[in-house]
């Protein structure tokens, strides 16, 4: 359990609370390959989500044409998460084409900066079926992934005070799809051949912090 | 003087100067080798070539003032013995300076930033390699854990301050993992048709290739080991041996 109290390490922060939604980002879903992808199931597993004051690694989009990592530290590894700002730790099954976002539940919080955000999965991961076309092409899919460790650096900037508002933690599909090239789907695409280069960029889009990430939005008053 | 008496003295506001040199380092990993030992797979790397550029380094301090600035970009091959010595400040205002930049970046247009050419090898089968990247990379806010952020120099002081190059990055397995390994492997069988390792050969080598274990991204949208190899190639800058800056494109 994280250390949440006002007492630790006297920092004068105040105990809040504010609710967290979850849903998918709204993109276009086309493949580095070309495939446009048309998901027909996509479920989550998801165990929680912790806030940290230290600064998500890619906070920026680059400029430079090769994409790479606009921002890192020296050695790999250093994703400093920082100090716990937030929690919440109740497990969600969720459908991420559902209409609208759905409610996860209440994080307890420290007022402060945040930074980041780790996401831990469940037991079964990140469950996806669909569609896949290109050049005429039709490849129909499905695969789930479970990664072993929470998914750390992913992007949620934003000044936590007691001022109401909601987490909106949101799924890149984009992202998750980038690498998943479905000329290459090896024995079978339902489910996806897991020792396929395709199961391969699914896999790699799961684990990509770049694929989550979170926005504040104030309540309305 | 010794740390407590310099402390009191740059706090106390005396003024004054000292003399501030500024070297390079490729350490023995880049003047020697990279053992076998170092590597997961057991592969070895010697350099012939570790071209770096030097460029912009900048005393400053958080509130706004600046102190002196390199003149020029340096160029030294650091796999050549060192340290190498890049410049020699004179007369730098004693103080604190808490923000320390540099970049590894083209002295001009269309050059390199960093040429790094030798061997990777195993079980006495040896590639080359030769790649050049024209990146332009800015470090800020450099800081080391045993000797604090940027600089402190004292009064009548002869202080050094050393831009440490580390060539085994050009070898990590994850761009962001606190567990990556140096590997080969990959890198090696890129080079397989003529056993030259370009970075036109990396780069026909997609990640999706490889085991999903390997050559993690982070955030990153790196796609194939030439990306993977020219995003650690922004990682090699390091500040007074294993001290960190926060590093960027520019």
């Amino acid at each position: 359990m994280l250390c949440l109290g006002v007492s630790c390490g006297g920092t004068g922060a105040t105990r809040v609370t504010f609710p967290v939604d979850v849903a998918r980002a709204e993109e276009a879903l086309v493949t580095n390959s070309g495939w446009t992808v048309t998901l027909t199931s996509a479920r989550a597993h998801l165990e929680g989500v912790r806030f940290f004051s230290g600064e998500a690694l890619q906070v920026r989009r680059p400029r430079w044409l090769a994409a790479l990592a606009p921002i890192a530290w020296a050695h790999p590894g250093h994703y400093v998460e920082g100090e716990a700002r937030g929690e919440l730790l109740t497990p969600l099954e969720v459908d991420l084409l559902a209409e609208a976002p759905t409610p996860w539940g209440e994080a307890e919080g420290l007022t402060g900066h945040v930074g980041s955000q780790q996401l831990t999965y469940g037991a079964r991961g990140l469950e996806v079926a669909g569609v896949a076309e290109k050049d005429g092409a039709t490849v129909a899919f499905s695969a789930h992934f479970t990664p072993e460790k929470p998914i750390a650096g992913s992007a949620f900037t934003h000044e936590l005070t007691t001022a109401p508002g909601t987490a909106q933690l949101r799924v890149r599909f984009s992202r998750v799809f980038a690498r998943v090239d479905f000329a290459l789907v090896g024995s079978g695409a339902e489910p996806l051949d897991e020792s396929s280069p395709a199961f391969n960029g699914y896999v790699r889009g799961v684990d990509d912090s770049g694929a989550y990430f979170t926005n504040w939005k104030e309540a309305e008053r | 003087m010794n740390r407590f008496t310099m402390a009191l003295f740059v706090l106390s506001g005396c003024g004054g100067s000292g003399t501030l040199t500024l070297t390079t380092w490729g350490e023995a990993y880049i003047e020697e080798a990279l053992p076998a030992s170092e590597f997961e797979d057991g592969y070895t790397v010697h350099f012939t070539r570790f071209n770096v550029t030097i460029a912009d380094f900048a005393l400053a301090t958080r509130t706004g003032e600046t102190g002196p600035r390199l003149r020029a970009p340096f160029t030294v091959d650091v796999a050549t013995k060192g340290p190498h010595t890049v410049e020699v400040f004179e007369e730098v205002e004693a103080r604190k300076w808490d923000a320390v930049s540099w970049a590894i970046a083209p002295a001009t247009a269309g050059a390199n930033a960093l040429e790094v050419a030798g061997t990777l090898s195993k079980d006495g089968v040896a590639r080359t390699f030769a790649w050049n990247f024209a990146l332009d990379t800015a470090y800020t806010d450099c800081s080391n854990d045993d000797l604090g952020e940027g600089v402190t120099l004292a009064a009548g002081a002869e202080e050094t301050v050393e831009l440490t190059i580390h060539g085994d990055h050009l070898f990590y397995d994850d761009l962001q993992s606190p567990d990556a390994k140096l590997r080969g492997q990959a890198i090696f069988e890129a080079g397989e048709s003529d056993g030259d390792i370009s970075l036109a050969d990396l780069s026909a080598v997609p990640l999706t290739s490889l085991p999903s274990t390997q050559y993690g991204t982070g955030g990153a949208s790196v796609d194939d080991l030439g990306q993977f190899v020219s995003a650690l190639a922004r990682t090699v800058g390091h500040f007074r041996g294993e001290g960190e800056c926060v590093t960027s494109a520019r």
